[in-house]
């Protein structure tokens, strides 16, 4: 079967990828100063093929070249640069994997091609000044641009103050500015320094309206919030569960890189009902996979519905069907719907 | 690279169960069908099976497997075997797995690759940072949600505490109407022997009254729900009002209730029944403790934008420190008075949490020649009127 061919290819090819990424940064005909950068590129575009690979969704790959190309031209590469890059990935390929999986990658390598022979577009801004709170929106982030975080965070936190729900304020103000900042390092207009310092000036805004959070009445419903080993871009999770403790549910956030095994314990203690694990990357969709496996392997939590989110779920719309999981939701807001299809009140 | 001859050498890195997470190096091919999650028994041939579990299990038990020597299937010739030497240890939170063609190889190979086999560093400082900042809103997050459990928890503990006062307190009522009438309406009167009985039970129920009004007081008190009826009072004249009251109490311990007040009114902005429950606790408390004999002093007073009220005593005196200590609930609970009396330890509680509602507050000092002088100011204009 092709998908299970695709699937053996992909998990041969992720067991090799930092070996290989090293040999093709060292390859002669390339400058040594940019060999730890040339290291990480390529590990990088290897990691996303083995794990669209091991999905058999070569959607997932192609949306990561279209997404490698925006990123690499905004650093001042020449348009042809990733062409080639991907020439190079399958010719290395012949040398590393069985020609069986060669093959397979080969077919995935051409549909990234044929995508980056559209030329595709960088992704427009998140930010809309016609949405609801767009001017907020777009003031919060220029003061977090300006470095501005208190002036920032006074404005969401007045904002709570005057009414707004704390719900509005994540789905229309802190979720697109967060979405715009990484569109702003995409495509080189932000240094990864602002990136984090954004984030951490909006995690303090989140700690700060965290007095409306936790005061809904309980309903007696448990939720566990993760994201997968490797991936620090938590803020959907955290979200996503800040959404459920406002309906009500006691959350727990084990944060980014939880290991497996507290993951597993956390959800059989806690007797939690239900398990939202984010990956904001295709690479990080194996570990979804491997940690959903994990869960259900254990008797004292196989029974927990599972919830999946983040941007390969939503490039990929079966995904989530295929790592295991019993729904997935695109934001915060369709967690809570799904959350409560998973879980219904009983009384 | 790793460093040794042979033309087969092979490096995994592997989850604690020999799951492959990575293949490092592969020299020979050896590795060529091991996938990502794939055992690394499957490098054995049947008949070797036993003997890789077996390696697989020492592994398990640190600091070193020691050298195990393997027969694996031949790269390009399935049906044919050959001898391989397997070493490996714990790393990072997995295992690292080296096969070598001899025990020489495979240590020297192990040795090489343990330092060059760690996480990519390509995880610079602002994932290192990110990471922290991400640990730090957990905790942040775990800490504000286990403040809105408590403070919910605080709020049943009060509400709790007001119903279990309040339904306490009618039948108590019974009892002291009914000890009442018979010690005095009863067409019979009591005998000395009963009469003393009935004498116990009437003061130990007014002691659980006293109890149960600060119970009340303290959980409405708690649970925010202390409303302050403010009206602008001549301190003075509530001091001189309440030690005449106090005075007679203060008579049957042969103590005496001196009220010092200036000529001028010293009008503040207060709630006057909840300022006469600080001066009933206040000269109560100074009664209570005192020696037969001495002498108590209830001044008035203007400092500081504030009207402050001063009660001073002769008794055994309180530090500051221990004042600090005798504000908590229930902390001078079982402490006797010098004629035995005692205290329902709530006393002090409450006369801070109204001071501090009027914006105000309670303090000690030592008085001279012993003793000590509580002090509560109340603020002129009152908690809630403009400056």
């Amino acid at each position: 079967m092709a998908d299970e061919s695709a699937r053996r290819a992909g998990q041969l090819l992720g067991a090799r990828r930092r070996a290989l990424a090293e040999r093709m940064a060292a390859a002669p005909g390339h400058d040594a100063a940019g060999e730890a950068e040339r290291r990480a590129d390529a590990e990088h575009h290897l990691a996303n093929l083995a794990e669209a690979m091991a999905a058999a969704q070569p959607p997932l790959f192609e949306e990561y070249v279209a997404w490698a190309r925006t990123r690499l031209v905004g650093r001042g590469a020449p348009d042809e640069d990733l062409g080639r890059t991907l020439d190079a990935i399958a010719a290395a390929l012949r040398d590393a994997l069985p020609a069986d999986a060669a093959d397979v990658a080969a077919r995935y390598l051409d549909a990234g091609r044929r995508r980056l022979a559209t030329r595709p577009a960088p992704p427009p801004s998140f930010l809309d000044a016609a949405a609801p709170y767009g001017d907020l929106a777009r003031a919060y982030l220029e003061a977090l641009l300006d470095g501005a975080r208190h002036e920032a965070g006074r404005l969401v936190l007045d904002a709570a103050a005057g009414g707004v729900p704390v719900r509005e304020l994540y789905l229309h103000v802190l979720q697109p500015s967060q979405r715009e900042i990484g569109r702003l390092w995409q495509v080189n207009q932000i240094t990864v320094a602002q990136e984090h310092y954004c984030t951490a000036a909006t995690q303090v805004v989140m700690s700060q309206l965290y007095p409306l959070v936790f005061a809904t009445p309980r309903i007696g419903r448990t939720l566990v919030a993760t994201c997968v080993a490797g991936d620090l871009h938590e803020i959907g999770a955290r979200m996503i569960a800040d959404f459920l403790e406002m309906e009500g549910w006691d959350t727990f956030y084990l944060g980014a890189n939880a290991p497996t095994a507290d993951v597993v314990s956390t959800v059989r203690d806690r007797r939690a009902d239900l398990l939202a694990i984010s990956a904001t990357m295709t690479a990080y969709v194996g570990e979804v996979r491997a940690l959903i496996a994990a869960v259900r392997s254990d008797v004292a939590t196989a029974g927990v519905k599972i919830l999946v989110g983040g941007s390969p779920f939503n490039v990929a719309p079966d995904l989530w069907r295929q790592v295991g999981a019993d729904a997935v939701a695109a934001d915060a807001a369709s967690a809570v719907t799904a959350a409560a299809d998973l879980v219904p009140r009983t009384a | 690279m790793i460093t040794g001859v042979g033309a087969f050498r092979l490096a995994l890195r592997c989850d604690r169960g020999g799951r492959v997470a990575e293949i490092v190096e592969d020299a020979g091919g050896l590795g060529a069908r091991l996938a990502c999650g794939e055992s690394i028994e499957a490098l054995a041939p049947p008949e070797g099976l036993e003997r890789m579990r077996a390696f697989l299990e020492a592994l398990a038990v640190p600091p070193a497997s020691g050298c195990w020597r393997i027969d694996v299937a031949r790269p390009g010739d399935p049906a044919a075997t050959m001898p391989l030497y397997f070493t490996g240890g714990a790393h990072r939170d997995g295992l690292l797995v080296v096969a070598a063609e001899s025990e020489a190889h495979a240590a020297e190979a192990l040795d090489a690759l343990t330092p060059i086999a760690a996480p990519p560093r390509d995880g610079g400082v602002y994932e290192k940072l990110s990471a922290m900042n991400n640990e730090l809103a957990t905790a942040q997050r775990a800490l504000a949600k286990s403040h809105a459990e408590l403070r919910r928890l605080d709020e049943q503990k009060n509400t709790f505490l007001g119903f279990a006062a309040h339904d306490l307190r009618n039948p108590l009522d019974v009892i002291l109407t009914y000890s009442q009438y018979m010690l005095d309406f009863a067409p019979e009167p009591p005998s000395p022997k009963n009469r003393e009985l009935l004498e116990v039970i009437r003061g130990s129920s007014l002691f659980m009254v006293e109890l149960i009004d600060d119970l009340l007081d303290l959980a409405k008190i708690e649970a925010g729900r202390l409303a302050l009826d403010l009206v602008s009072t001549d301190l003075g004249a509530v001091a001189r009002k309440n030690g005449a009251l106090n005075g007679r109490l203060a008579e049957r311990k042969e103590t005496r209730v001196v009220v010092e007040t200036p000529a001028e009114p010293i009008v503040a902005r207060i709630d006057p029944a909840r300022v006469e429950q600080v001066l009933n606790n206040l000269v109560g408390n100074a009664v209570k403790f005192s020696p037969p004999g001495s002498e108590i002093t209830v001044r008035v007073t203007r400092g500081d934008g504030a009207a402050i009220v001063s009660v001073t005593d002769q008794g055994p005196g309180v530090s500051p420190a221990e004042l600090d200590a005798m504000v908590e609930p229930f902390a001078t609970r079982g402490r006797r008075g010098t004629g035995g009396e005692k205290s329902t330890g709530l006393g002090l509680a409450i006369t801070r949490k109204v001071a501090a509602a009027h914006g105000g507050r309670l303090w000690v000092e030592p008085a001279p020649g012993g003793g000590s002088t509580f002090h509560v100011a109340f603020p002129l204009q009152g908690p809630e009127d403009p400056a």
